[in-house]
């Protein structure tokens, strides 16, 4: 054998002991950092084109650790649990103009017998200058309600409020839609579903008229005799003498006015200290609604549950037009509070902006003042305008204190498997007040639907805030359910409405997307600029030299100068005429 | 050209013309035969669709048909024929040269030609139009097209209601039950009555009796606006008053018919002469009258009455009386009245007023249809009156403008000039100011007369009792004033300016203290109050005591529930078209739902009933996008009627309310 063929065989030897020695050798080379690609489900497309042109650039992309950046690609910010790493970038893919998108719709979680409920709209408009859009609510088709907008903004928001009464007693599900103008880019955005709850039960109000006077005896009119409100009345003629109606209790205490929802005092300057202090226990602690009705500048100490400390009577020789949250009151005799809180809800006030009538939340309640002091003279004009007044401030005054357990559920119109989020939530007054440690009752919630036979439990877990509690939920079938929670011996309950066709408008969310991306130094790009994104990316990371150890026997190529070798070893061998 | 080519030529033009009839022809019969499936198709209320397009099926078909049926007619020999029968002086040439051309015939050449010759030459003298005729043909064919029109045109009754019921066999529909309604308009309308079959809707003068039956069927369960009524002897009768529906079962028949009743309306009568306030120096005039009335109907009386008011201060009487009238009709819905008012008859006094209006009525029986104008006043000037000769009073507007400020300052101006004044002028004025000042009196005294009924509505209506306190605490001053307004025109009689002005100036006090008392002084003022002891707080204080009222009821609006009603009605029936298996029973819950929207006594609503009974038959034929439309268009009214007295909503964020709250809990403590 020649010296050749020793050469071959050592050689071959050499290679067999390297790979199986494995050597782990430092090699220095170019190369970019590795990118996270979070695509939204409907995105994969985009994102996969998106993933290719990173590679083509030189990235790494969704390697298993160690990313330099995420790039969200989707028309919203994804949660806050997505675990971004690095600098967050984005390829925004929400619709490009024309377009308009029904953002949001909402309903009401309570609705009083008789009154609407308010749907709330958000519509995104897009490169639509000048045309106009019809946001119309569907009750199973029919059309109950509309609104119109024209649009003046290359980039528009409008929010349109609208107002439907359901005709029965049940809750249900309306449709929210955006005609849809010529040539929008998608039609897919244009409508959306709410749900709204079942009518509940009057509002419990105790009427008190400390002294017998025109505003509180007009004001408890509006509310007698309507289905909102369950009246119970007392007018104090004078000291001994009183004329009951619907069984008011003989004295304000707490435990007389805990079953009531609103209490409302006409004369209370003639209100007592202890009566004054189990008013501001219904407000603070029982969550109640105080409406005051004086009839003349406050000369009691009443009005230190409104906070305000001063008011300046005003005489008008014409009756001024006030208005505000709850409509419109015409009076000229006004009471305009000096300062009022800068959460005080104004409802009604003078056309320079003074609060006349107003409210202020105080504990879990509410105290409502009145400063109109002679409205009940124009109670008749307006079509009775003076009763729809305080029929809307006090409903929804009333509607805005949570109960004791309050259940709420997101979104509570939903498709079969969709994720429903519950809240349920104890009034903090309701907590133990022991200062060192908080015990709760056990709490189970279940979804129930009794049509189908379904009574499903819900797992709630506490939250970081005393009293909170949060699930999450999936209906595996279509159906009207109830999620009930328990707590103790507290109740709560809220309606969720599962549909095939439950639609939720725009998913899109530029803004989100937008204050990701920059609160981390990254850039939103339009999904039709990704080639942009990969440019800037480029810029941003540019390549470096890395050693990076690696294992070079570990390539299967070696098999093949293994077997070269060996086949020259024995050619070789053959030759010499070695066997 | 040889002849045999000519004769062929013209031949041929001839066969052409033929064509032209045969389709003429064919057309006609076609024609004639579609307009007979057109109406069998409508008669069997077939879409309009499906009968235009069995009507086209058959006019193809019968066109093809009679066009191949007479193509024996449009041959050469038939063109012969034709020639030959249009001018017999032809002696069968035609023919015989065109058998020659068809088929061979053993002749000479020679004989050939000749007859070929002779019959080119007699042939192009032919009148090809004369040898065939179109003109009947023509007409023929426009008789069928006028046919089919008139076919499509004319309006088949109307059909069955209930169109979910199966088709009517030919025998069946000679047993098919009938609707039939007699009207019968109130007897002093003097309109005849009517036999309504099978009627669409009902549209009555109110009081018209209605008599309801079903022929085929015995009996009926016939409802008046959700009303039943008793049938007798196999027909229910009731009196159209309100509108609203009228339903109809029996057996295999369903009629919901709107039902429109328009009420007799009341005349409208008017005064049209002197139509103004007279003042007049004494009563020994005549004042001429005019008035016209009109009516929808009939009038039956025309007539002025008045009522003579004497007496001053609060001494008053009154005499009320009718004067003849000369009544020309025009026609039996307007007539107009002349009368004259003999003042000296009626003995007025200075200081006395009549007043007068014109009353009309209607031939209604009782005084449901009685009118009447606007009141005048003739006004006798009384002593210290400006004696002016028929002077107009102020209109009402400038009359009440006259204050009692104004009074006073014209005494003021009065007293400032009496002494540069001629005696005469200063008495011409004291006498107008005290004119004015009667006037401003007896605009007072009149705001103090007035309706016992209405003090008691006001006093039931609020429970006020304060109200009634400041109100008669007003009328007090207001009285004060007038007794005091008294003396200064009993002074200015007597020219007495200085002394007239204190009582003035005390009157204006009163007036101002009158107005300040109470804000709705105009609406108790005009009552005559009549103080209810029991409601002023009067008796022994010792037996006051607490008492319990009851709640006021929840107010009823059943047209609001009723509307509600039939919104849900109408969203659940949204909801069963999207349902398959929901829709067998949609067509009953649709007539269910247009029969409740029918009650509601609202023009919009019953008319939207219309397109919920269109939405029904829609359901019938199957056209489901159509039902919707229709519901859709139905729902419109419906849901702005079930909007009314809601409460509207603002909602307040809880979660902010809570925030809100929890930063407020800390807040001073009362």
């Amino acid at each position: 054998m020649t010296a050749l063929g020793t050469m071959a065989r050592w050689t071959a030897i050499a290679v067999a002991a390297a790979a199986a020695l494995d050597p782990r050798v430092p090699l220095p080379r170019l190369e970019r950092p590795a990118i996270r690609i979070v695509p939204a489900s409907s995105d994969g497309r985009t994102a996969a084109a998106l993933s290719d042109g990173l590679r083509n650039a030189g990235f790494s992309v969704n390697a298993a650790e160690g990313e330099a950046a995420t790039i969200l690609v989707g028309a919203a910010g994804a949660s806050a649990d997505a675990g971004y790493r690095g600098t967050v970038w984005a390829l925004d893919t929400s619709p490009s103009a024309p377009n308009v998108a029904l953002a949001r719709a909402t309903a009401p979680d309570v609705r009083l017998p008789e009154q609407a409920i308010e749907i709330r709209v958000t519509v995104d408009g897009k490169g639509v200058v000048g045309q106009s859009t019809e946001v119309v609510v569907e009750d199973s088709g029919i059309p109950v309600a509309s609104a119109k907008h024209t649009w003046t903004d290359a980039v528009e928001r409008w929010t349109p409020s609208l107002q439907y009464l359901p005709p029965g007693a049940a809750g249900g599900r309306l449709r929210v839609r955006a005609i849809a103008l010529e040539r929008e880019t998608t039609n897919d955005d244009n409508a959306a579903d709410v749900a709204f709850p079942p009518m509940r039960g009057p509002v419990r109000t105790l009427v008190v008229e400390a002294g017998v006077t025109w505003p509180a005896l007009f004001t408890r009119r509006a509310l007698e005799g309507e289905p909102a409100f369950s009246v119970s009345a007392v007018e104090r003629a004078s000291t001994h003498i009183a004329t009951r109606a619907g069984g008011p209790p003989a004295a304000l205490t707490r435990a007389t006015l805990a079953p009531y929802e609103v209490a409302v005092v006409g004369g209370p300057d003639n209100l007592a200290a202890s009566d004054l202090e189990a008013l501001r226990w219904f407000v603070e602690e029982r969550g109640g609604v105080v409406v005051l009705v004086p009839d003349q500048r406050p000369s009691g100490r009443y009005v230190e549950l409104t906070g305000v400390t001063a008011f300046e009577p005003r005489v008008l020789e014409d009756p001024a037009r006030l208005r505000g949250a709850a409509g419109e009151v015409l009076a000229s005799e006004l009471l305009v509070p000096r300062a009022t809180s800068p959460a005080a809800r104004v409802l009604a006030a003078t056309a320079n902006a003074e609060p006349v009538v107003f409210s202020v939340r105080r504990g879990a309640g509410a105290v409502i003042l009145s400063g109109a002091l002679d409205a009940w003279r124009y109670r008749g004009r307006d079509q009775d305008g003076f009763a729809r007044f305080w029929r809307r401030a006090i409903a929804d005054e009333a509607a805005a204190v949570s109960p004791a357990l309050d259940v709420t559920v997101m979104p509570a119109a939903a498709r079969p498997g969709e994720t429903v989020r519950v809240t349920a939530r104890l009034r903090s007054s309701e907590l133990p007040s022991s200062p060192d440690r908080i015990d709760v009752p056990s709490i189970a919630a279940h979804a129930v639907n009794p049509a189908a036979r379904v009574d499903q439990p819900v797992r709630l877990w506490p939250t970081a805030e005393p009293g909170v509690y949060e699930g999450e939920w999936r209906a595996a079938a279509a159906g009207d359910y109830n999620v009930s929670v328990a707590l103790g011996s507290w109740r709560g309950d809220a309606a969720v409405t599962i549909a095939d066709a439950v639609t939720h408008g725009s998913t899109a969310d530029p803004a989100s997307l937008a204050l990701v991306a920059r609160a981390s130094g990254g850039q939103v790009f339009p999904a039709d600029r990704s080639s942009a994104l990969v440019d800037a990316l480029r810029a941003a990371y540019p390549a470096r030299r890395v050693t990076r150890p690696a294992h070079p026997m570990r390539s299967a190529w070696w098999v093949v100068p293994f077997a070269l070798l060996l086949s020259l070893e024995w050619l070789l061998r053959r030759r010499s005429g070695l066997a | 050209m040889r002849h045999s080519d000519e004769f062929a030529a013209v031949l041929a033009r001839v066969v052409t013309r033929l064509r032209t009839r045969d389709t003429l022809r064919a057309l006609a019969v076609a024609g004639l035969v579609t307009a007979l499936v057109l109406a069998l198709a409508r008669s069997a209320h077939a879409s309009l669709m499906t009968t235009i397009g069995v009507g086209s099926l058959g006019f193809v078909a019968a066109a093809s048909a009679a066009f191949a049926m007479l193509r024996h007619g449009r041959s050469a020999a038939a063109a012969a024929q034709a020639v030959e029968r249009s001018d017999p002086s032809l002696r069968n040439l035609v023919i015989t040269a065109e058998e020659l051309t068809r088929k061979p015939v053993p002749i000479s050449a020679s004989m050939r030609a000749r007859v070929m010759a002779d019959a080119a030459r007699r042939l192009a003298a032919i009148d090809v139009a004369r040898a065939v005729p179109l003109s009947r043909d023509g007409l023929l064919a426009c008789v069928s097209a006028i046919a089919i029109a008139a076919v499509m045109a004319v309006r088949l009754p109307a059909r069955a209601i209930s169109s979910v019921a199966p088709p009517h066999s030919a025998a069946a529909a000679s047993t098919a039950p009938t609707l039939i309604v007699d009207v019968e308009p109130p007897a002093y309308t003097g309109r005849p009555g009517a036999r309504l079959r099978e009627p669409a809707a009902l549209d009555v003068l109110a009081g018209t009796q209605a008599t309801v039956r079903v022929e085929g069927v015995a009996d009926a369960d016939v409802r008046l606006n959700g009303r039943r009524l008793p049938m007798k002897d196999g027909a229910a009768r009731a009196a159209l008053t309100e509108s609203g529906y009228l339903a109809v079962e029996a057996g295999t028949l369903h009629r919901l018919l709107p039902l429109t009743v328009t009420p007799d309306r009341a005349p409208d009568v008017k005064v049209t002469a002197p139509a103004r306030d007279l003042r007049l120096p004494d009563a020994s005039t005549t004042v001429p009258l005019a008035a016209q009335a009109e009516d929808d109907l009939g009038l039956r009386l025309l007539e002025f009455r008045y009522t003579v008011v004497s007496g001053t201060g609060e001494q008053f009487t009154f005499t009320e009386g009718t004067l003849p009238v000369s009544v020309s009709r025009s026609s039996e819905q307007s007539w107009r009245a002349e009368a004259a008012l003999v003042l000296p008859r009626l003995k007025l006094e200075p200081g006395d007023a009549l007043i007068y209006r014109a009353v009309a009525a209607d031939r209604r029986p009782g005084e449901a249809g009685v009118a009447s104008s606007d009141t005048f006043f003739i006004e006798i000037a009384g002593p210290g009156d400006v004696p002016l000769e028929g002077v107009e009073m102020p209109p009402d507007k400038e009359r009440y403008a006259l204050s009692q400020a104004m009074i006073v300052l014209k005494i003021q101006r009065l007293i400032a000039k009496e002494r540069s004044l001629p005696r005469a002028e200063v008495e011409a004025t004291a006498a107008n100011i005290a004119a004015e000042q009667r006037a401003v009196r007896a605009n007072f005294i009149f705001l103090l007369g007035g309706e016992v009924e209405d003090e008691q509505v006001e006093a039931e209506a609020s429970h006020e009792i304060q109200e009634g306190r400041l109100a008669n605490q007003a009328r007090r001053e207001i009285v004060n004033a007038t007794v005091l307004m008294g003396r200064v025109e009993r002074e200015l009689a007597a020219v007495a300016a200085t002394q007239a002005l204190p009582p003035a100036q005390d009157a204006v006090k009163a007036l101002q203290r009158a107005f300040g008392h109470s804000r709705y002084l105009l609406r108790a003022l005009p009552s005559r109050v009549r103080i209810d002891p029991a409601r002023r707080l009067s008796g022994d204080l010792a037996s006051a005591a607490d008492w319990t009222r009851a709640l006021a009821p929840v107010a009823d609006d059943p047209a609001t529930a009723a509307a509600r009603a039939a919104l849900m009605d109408l969203v659940s029936a949204m909801r069963a078209l999207d349902d398959p298996a929901r829709r067998s029973d949609l067509a009953a819950a649709l007539t269910r739902v247009a029969e409740r929207m029918l009650s509601i006594a609202d023009r919009d609503v019953q008319g939207a009933a219309r397109d919920v009974l269109a939405a029904r038959d829609a359901l019938a034929a199957g056209q489901i996008d159509r039902v919707r439309a229709s519901l859709q268009r139905a729902a419109g009214p419906i849901v702005a009627r079930a909007q009314s007295d809601r409460i509207d909503a603002v909602r307040v964020p809880r979660d902010a309310s809570r925030l809100a709250g929890a930063a407020g809990r800390g807040g001073p403590r009362p």
